[in-house]
């Protein structure tokens, strides 16, 4: 956003999400103030006057503060009470930072998300809902999947018939709506929803509507009516990243609050709200660090509205625009004088005290004498995410500290691929296998100056699974690092799915034993991604799955004790189930039966599947080739749109766009030969025929030859070898 | 967008340097855009003036082989392969556009639509740079294949040299400040070479293929490597170096400001301070750039980047608008992040006091004064070097992270244990080096406990010496010692009374076993190392004839380790009795081949010519039956127009192959000169190729090998 700029209010310390609020001022003439729970469990309020930051009170440190919230008495219009969770326990302090108010809730789990409104107090655990109506415990609820947010209506007038009703967003992508102690419906999503805000602050003129932003960094609007929700938009953002933060707030000056969504990669951005409830892309601004907070008020200045803004490493800073009076905003080169001293001094200060304690350090451990002392080991916390995107295909792997990083070391197990990533500065190096090293990948980033995040992107290829470690070193002494490991599973591009198609052609895997349901859902459990560890508590299971690198094929599986059916309409998934589960078993001692129906057709059916893809990729190459064809035409004729037929007149008129779109479209890097040359050979061993792969063969039809009867001829023609 | 910023690169800064008190309150903005509407070939993009008192002028060249002028309409179309352009001031007070194709330098005036000159120049132009040479007149210097040509405007050939492998980048600085330009060259064999007018004098091992080198100052002159480290060099010396994930497109240098502006390839555009590289303002275009040029508007410099899909984007250098808020708050922001930093530590160490033993033991710590070697270790049986990484206390060792430039495919190697619960506590990492060239080893060693997610890092740096490819051989082993049949001799001089200093700097030695190069009688065996493991070296020392004998078979080799026995004693005239038998024979091969081949190309030419006329000529014959309207004569008169065509492209592919070997062979024979020429040191060296090149010119060859052999001045 070119007309706004940043302004750092702050550096507090590491904070979790939703931890961060504008307090309303509680009289006309006073500015706006900050409060800010940290990790380390203090709070800190914060007021702004003449470009300087004070400290109105910070209590002491104690368990990481989880969420906060505003509140204030139904009576009241005005919202400055600071509720806290911490732990299982809600605080409730005063804007002089008086505890008012205490309250040890029966929760099992760490209260991770807190919704606040008159006298309720809404919280959730990892999979516990909890609804405390002036201290009383009201309404519970055990949901059976992760639980990233929760948002209440505020309908206090004319709840009639209907219970206090929440909405959760949970891991299985789906925002689920509890009436009282009750599950009423959900409203399926394409991905995961991580954030829920009421639209307009107050659910819009309907008080239904409610925003969610996922994981993958979509934003919609959906209506919770009772009895049936309905999705009335849901559009992209400007990156993929995590959504983590959204709030209503008029900033533009608009007609209606405009949306502002914080993200995981640092984007912020700005959306206004046209009459019909749509939201449009005002702006977006950047920053390097992970976004934990949003809030928005006159801190800085009572005539423009400021955003706050909060991080994960605690940076606080306002984004204001550039264009208020230069009296308010620039400083008095006195006073800019005096505080760059200040910092000055006390860098100084803090240096010449590491300096005397490194100095310490050393004289001590050289006074414990040999082998009795220990090493000094700084502790240093990995804040990481590691998350698949279907829309890159790889998975998405963010590290952030709150010190710089100086390097990190990537180690994998299973061959990997890195892919660029474009905001990296860092300098990567790979190292090939080699007698000294079975890893079938080894890197190094070298981070630039005061790099504190780093994002990698890694693809791997179904069927190949195993650990990932990262070897984390900042830019400390003495020097240290961390191991960090994430795991990836065989079926890595599979994503849950809400809907199965049964007319597929369909290949069945029953595995019949004596197992139980719990050992039948660790094997799924190793298998596919974003599998809870434990088992929901049921007789029988079904989950769909779908895939989304392959043109989208399906899996689902049915388990109970003894018994573990899996259907899908690819051989590769089915091949790479049995060979993943049989190995268990194997490792397990458990004595199974296999049984595999396999259906032909499913072979032509994923040809069919991918076809579209193969098809666009080809299509998009052919077309650079005509326009750059058609742009040299146009430059030895003057008037070559006169006998140019119209399918051509549109490739030379695109031809910027056409160049663009082919920008790293590329078959070989695609992934296409391996899925293809990845189900022959599944077919194969599933049929008991040779398992040899035809990738030669099949990279050549593509080259040359490619449609898809005649790849379906190739497929049947190796069938016969 | 505000707040886009990619973070500071690490920068190495070989001295402190108090550069001059330069405004920092200075930054790009953009100042026009607009666009070709033509993809542009990459790296062929200049400004020019292209008509009396006109004004300057965008001019590219497609990659359909077209060059296009910004404002006209029309397009020059070039029959050649164009690879790049210039302009050069040959008009009369105006540019004329220097084109370098496959196979020649052409001269085009736009203004009156002539070409001024075109020469021939085997192997084509690769890069141009315009400009005085030392004390000769102003010239278009072209960097061929592995030879550089001037051109005055005339076309005539005032200066010619050749090197020793392709030129890709050409500047020309006064390189060490004498008043005096040199020609700087970058090639893709890692090395700078500095030309005073026809003669080399300096060679600058980089760790990459060289990309682009720019004038910044006298004595100053800045550089870019492929793997995207950019830097400069001042006085032989080099200043900075910064390391960038993306490659350089341009640098170009604004002296008066001691600023110089960086073009990356991926689309970033930085202005930094040329004495030690720091950004003072950053802007970016939308695509990948194809190449960028700097012009003048009046008093203003404009630079204009055009991306390969044509669009062009223009900055100016302006005294920052809103700079003083941003600066501001970027102190600010600076200061905080510090202070954030420093508490984190001091925060940590007042943890470190408050933990029990219990807790301490529970993070599997490791004894305070573990201790890292890391040493250079010999297996001999191997014939093999490694860096042996060995902890104390028996700590296993978790993982070895090197850097060094150069030296492994990327810029690190990595070695973590196949299997966590087999840890040690020893390892050995085998270095096969391929080039003798001094390299900084920077090695962080992992140190836990094997359950440990919490590792030490230890930090080692080790110089890697020039020559560590040679081992002292043991008489056990002297089944590795492979007699070599060639050899140098040269006079000791009084200044390199101790040997053993300058070996115990240049190989892998026991400091125990370094005192015997100071005998005054010895010789003294080195067996070679992976991947020089069946070649030996030997060194035969007699003191009291004031002589010292090299025995080596390979004569690039031999050239390094003179040169750098010579400069490590400050040597700066060497002669030496050279006696490299294959190398020589090699020589004259080349030599007896030349005439015959240069008769072979002229014979081949003039078939070529001879069927290209034929072409010419049936084509005008089935034209001429057409517009009489005789078909059956111009069906016969195309028949024969194929087969007469298909004989025109078979001679012109065997000139191509004849060309192609004797290119070959004189690039061979010109890098044995200059390998010969660095078995001495100075003026003998030098001579060594004056010498050379009027044997060649007079065509008096019989004298080179000995020339070679015994130096110039016999």
């Amino acid at each position: 956003m070119q007309n706004y700029s940043r302004t750092d209010f702050a550096q507090v310390g590491t904070t979790n999400r939703g931890c961060m609020r504008v307090i309303p001022s509680d009289k006309e003439k006073e500015h706006d103030l900050i409060v800010v729970g940290g990790q380390n469990g203090s709070l800190i309020c914060l007021s702004r006057k003449s470009n300087d930051t004070t400290i109105i009170f910070k209590t002491q440190p104690g368990y990481p503060v989880q969420s906060l919230a505003l509140g204030g008495p139904a009576s009241s219009k005005k919202k400055d009470k600071i509720f806290v969770a911490s732990q299982n326990t809600v605080r409730g302090v005063n804007r002089k930072g008086k505890t008012f108010f205490s309250m040890e809730t029966n929760m099992a789990e760490v209260a991770n998300r807190m919704f606040v409104r008159g006298l309720d107090v809404v919280l959730t655990g990892r999979k516990s809902y909890s609804r405390y109506h002036d201290t009383v415990d009201s309404n519970s609820y055990l949901c059976t999947e992760d639980i990233h947010d929760v948002v209440s209506l505020v309908f206090e007038e004319a709840w009639g018939s209907r219970e206090y009703t929440s909405i959760l967003a949970c891991g299985n992508s789906t925002l689920q709506i509890i009436e009282g102690n009750n599950f009423a419906y959900d409203v399926r999503l394409d991905s995961v929803p991580f954030t829920v805000s009421l639209f307009m602050g107050d659910g819009g003129h309907t008080k239904l509507l409610v925003l969610y932003g996922t994981k993958t960094g979509r934003l919609g609007l959906v209506s919770v009516p009772q009895g049936g929700g309905k999705i009335l938009w849901e559009i992209d953002t400007t990156s993929g990243a995590c959504v983590t933060t959204i709030v209503c707030f008029n900033v533009t000056g608009g007609q209606f609050p405009d949306i502002i969504v914080g993200k995981e990669d640092g984007l912020i951005e700005i959306y206004v709200i046209d009459e019909t409830d749509h939201a449009h892309l005002f702006g977006t601004f950047s920053c390097d660090e992970s976004i934990t907070g949003i809030s928005c008020g006159h801190v800085s200045s009572k005539s423009e509205i400021d955003i706050i803004i909060c991080t994960f490493t605690g940076w606080l800073f306002s984004l204001a625009k550039t264009s208020r009076p230069m009296i308010e905003n620039l400083p008095v080169a006195a006073n800019f004088s005096v505080k760059m001293q200040q910092l000055r001094s006390e860098v100084e200060e803090l240096q010449t005290k590491v300096n005397e304690e490194r100095l310490r350090y050393e004289e001590i451990t050289k006074r414990q004498g040999s082998g009795t002392g220990s090493t000094f080991f700084h502790s240093f916390q990995v804040h990481e995410n590691f998350e698949y995107s279907a829309a890159h295909g790889a998975y998405n792997l963010t590290i952030e500290l709150v010190i710089p990083i100086d390097f990190v070391v990537v180690q994998s197990q299973l061959p990997i691929r890195l892919m660029e990533v474009e905001k990296n500065a860092s300098v990567v190096s790979e190292v090939r296998q080699d007698a000294l090293n079975p890893w079938p990948l080894l890197a190094s980033y070298r981070c630039q100056a005061n790099v504190c995040r780093l994002e990698l992107r890694v693809q791997a290829n179904e069927g190949d699974s195993g650990v990932i470690n990262l070897y984390v070193c900042p830019k400390v002494m003495p020097k240290c690092a961390q191991i960090t490991t994430h795991y990836i599973k065989a079926l890595s591009s599979h994503m849950r799915s809400h809907d199965f198609d049964l007319y597929r052609p369909m290949n069945t895997l029953q595995f019949t034993g004596n197992f139980s349901i719990a050992e039948a859902h660790a094997w799924l459990h190793n298998l596919l991604p974003n599998v809870p560890s434990k088992c929901p508590p049921a007789d029988t299971i079904t989950n769909n799955y779908q895939c989304s690198v392959n043109g989208g094929t399906q899996l689902q599986v049915v388990y109970s004790k003894g018994s573990a059916v899996f259907r899908s309409d690819c051989m590769t998934t089915i091949c790479i189930i049995r060979d993943k589960v049989s190995e268990q078993t194997m490792k397990m001692q458990i004595r199974v039966e296999v049984a595999c129906e396999l259906n032909q057709d499913s072979v032509n059916h994923c040809l069919k599947l991918i076809d579209p893809k193969i098809t666009s990729m080809l299509n998009i190459e052919k077309n650079k080739l005509y326009a750059a064809a058609l742009k040299e035409l146009e430059s030895n004729n003057d008037d070559v749109f006169s006998f140019l037929s119209a399918a051509n007149a549109k490739i030379l008129k695109d031809h910027d766009a056409i160049y663009e779109k082919s920008e790293g479209v590329s078959i070989e890097d695609s992934g296409v030969l391996a899925i293809l040359e990845n189900l022959m050979v599944a077919r194969g061993k599933l049929t008991g025929r040779s398992s040899k792969g035809r990738g030669d063969a099949i990279r050549d039809l593509i080259s040359t030859d490619y449609s898809l009867e005649n790849m379906q001829t190739l497929f049947k023609n190796a069938m016969n070898d | 967008m505000d707040g886009d910023r990619t973070p500071e690169e690490q920068i190495e800064i070989a001295e402190s340097d108090q550069g001059p008190q330069l405004d920092d309150n200075v930054e790009l903005a953009n100042v026009f855009s607009y666009s070709l509407d033509q993809r542009i070939m990459e790296g062929c993009v200049i400004s020019a003036i292209l008509e009396p008192r006109g004004l300057e002028t965008i001019v590219a060249v497609s990659v359909t082989n077209k060059i296009i002028i910004k404002d006209k309409e029309t397009s020059l179309n070039i029959t050649e392969t164009i690879r790049c352009i210039a302009a050069a001031p040959f008009g009369d007070g105006y540019d004329c556009i220097i084109i370098g194709t496959d196979s020649s330098v052409i001269c085009y005036d736009v203004h009156n639509n002539l070409t001024v000159f075109r020469n021939d120049v085997p192997d084509g132009v690769s890069c141009f740079v315009y400009g005085k040479l030392g004390e000769l007149d102003e010239a278009i210097y072209c960097g061929g294949n592995c030879c550089i040509w001037g051109f005055d405007k005339t076309g005539a050939n005032t200066y010619w040299t050749v090197t020793g492998d392709q030129v890709t980048t050409m500047c020309l600085s006064d390189y060490d400040n004498d008043g005096e330009t040199e020609l700087v060259i970058g090639s893709p064999d890692f090395e700078i070479r500095v030309f005073k007018n026809d003669l080399m004098r300096t060679e600058l091992m980089e760790t990459d293929e060289i990309t682009c080198l720019a004038h910044v100052a006298n004595g100053c002159f800045a550089y870019s490597l492929n793997n995207g480290t950019i830097g400069t060099y001042v006085l032989k010396e080099r200043q900075w170096r910064i390391k960038s994930k993306s490659n350089v497109s341009k640098i170009f240098n604004f002296e008066e400001e001691g600023l110089m502006v960086v073009v990356w390839k991926q689309g970033k555009v930085d202005l930094r301070f040329a004495h030690n590289g720091e950004v003072l303002s950053r802007d970016s275009v939308s695509s990948h750039v194809a190449s960028a040029s700097v012009s003048k508007k009046g008093d203003e410099s404009f630079i204009t980047v055009v991306c390969l899909d044509g669009k062009v984007k223009g900055f100016k250098i302006q005294r920052a608008q809103n700079g003083s808020i941003d600066k501001t708050q970027q102190l600010i922001r600076e200061f905080g992040q510090k202070k954030h930093n420093l508490m984190m530590e001091l925060s940590n160490y007042e943890q470190e006091e408050q933990l029990a033993d219990v807790e301490k033991d529970r993070d599997f710590r490791i004894p305070v004064d573990t201790e890292v070697a890391v040493v250079f270790v010999v297996n001999t049986e191997l014939q093999l070097l490694s860096l042996r990484v060995e902890a104390s206390h028996n700590i296993p060792i978790r993982g070895v992270l090197i850097f060094a430039e150069g030296l492994f495919e990327g810029e690190s190697y990595i070695w973590i244990p196949p299997n966590e619960y087999q840890s040690r506590s020893v390892i050995d990492i085998p270095l096969v080096i391929d080039k003798d060239s001094t390299n900084d080893l920077h090695t962080k060693v992992f140190l836990g406990q094997v359950d440990s997610n919490k590792l030490m890092v230890m930090e080692n740096t080790r110089i890697l010496p020039k020559f560590c490819r040679f081992t002292l051989l043991r008489e056990e082993y002297s089944k590795f010692f492979y007699m070599p049949t060639a050899y140098i001799q040269f006079d000791i001089n009084s200044r390199a009374a101790k040997l053993s200093e300058w070996v115990q700097e240049s190989f892998t030695i026991d400091a125990s076993l370094v005192e015997m190069f100071d005998e005054p009688e010895g010789e003294f065996k080195f067996m070679g190392l992976r991947p020089k493991h069946e070649k030996s070296l030997m060194f035969k020392i007699s003191h009291s004839e004031k002589t010292c004998k090299i025995y080596h078979d390979k004569i690039e080799t031999m050239g390094a380790i003179v040169q750098s026995y010579a400069s490590f004693y400050q040597i700066q005239n060497m002669e030496s009795v050279a006696h490299f038998p294959d190398v020589f024979k090699e020589a004259d091969e080349i030599l007896e081949e030349i005439d015959p081949m240069t008769e072979v190309r002229d014979r081949l030419t003039a078939e070529l010519q001879e069927r290209q006329a034929a072409v010419k000529e049936i084509i005008i014959r089935a034209e001429d039956s057409i517009a009489i309207d005789n078909i059956p004569d111009a069906r016969k008169f195309y028949i024969r127009l194929k087969a007469n065509d298909a004989a025109a492209r078979q001679a012109a592919q065997l000139r191509w192959n004849n060309q192609e070997r004797c290119v070959k062979s004189l690039r061979r024979l010109n890098k044995i000169i200059e390998n010969c020429s660095r078995l001495r040191v100075g003026e003998p060296g030098r001579q060594i190729v004056v010498s050379c090149r009027s044997a060649i010119a007079d065509d008096n060859k019989q004298i080179i090998t000995k020339i070679l052999q015994y130096g110039a001045s016999v």
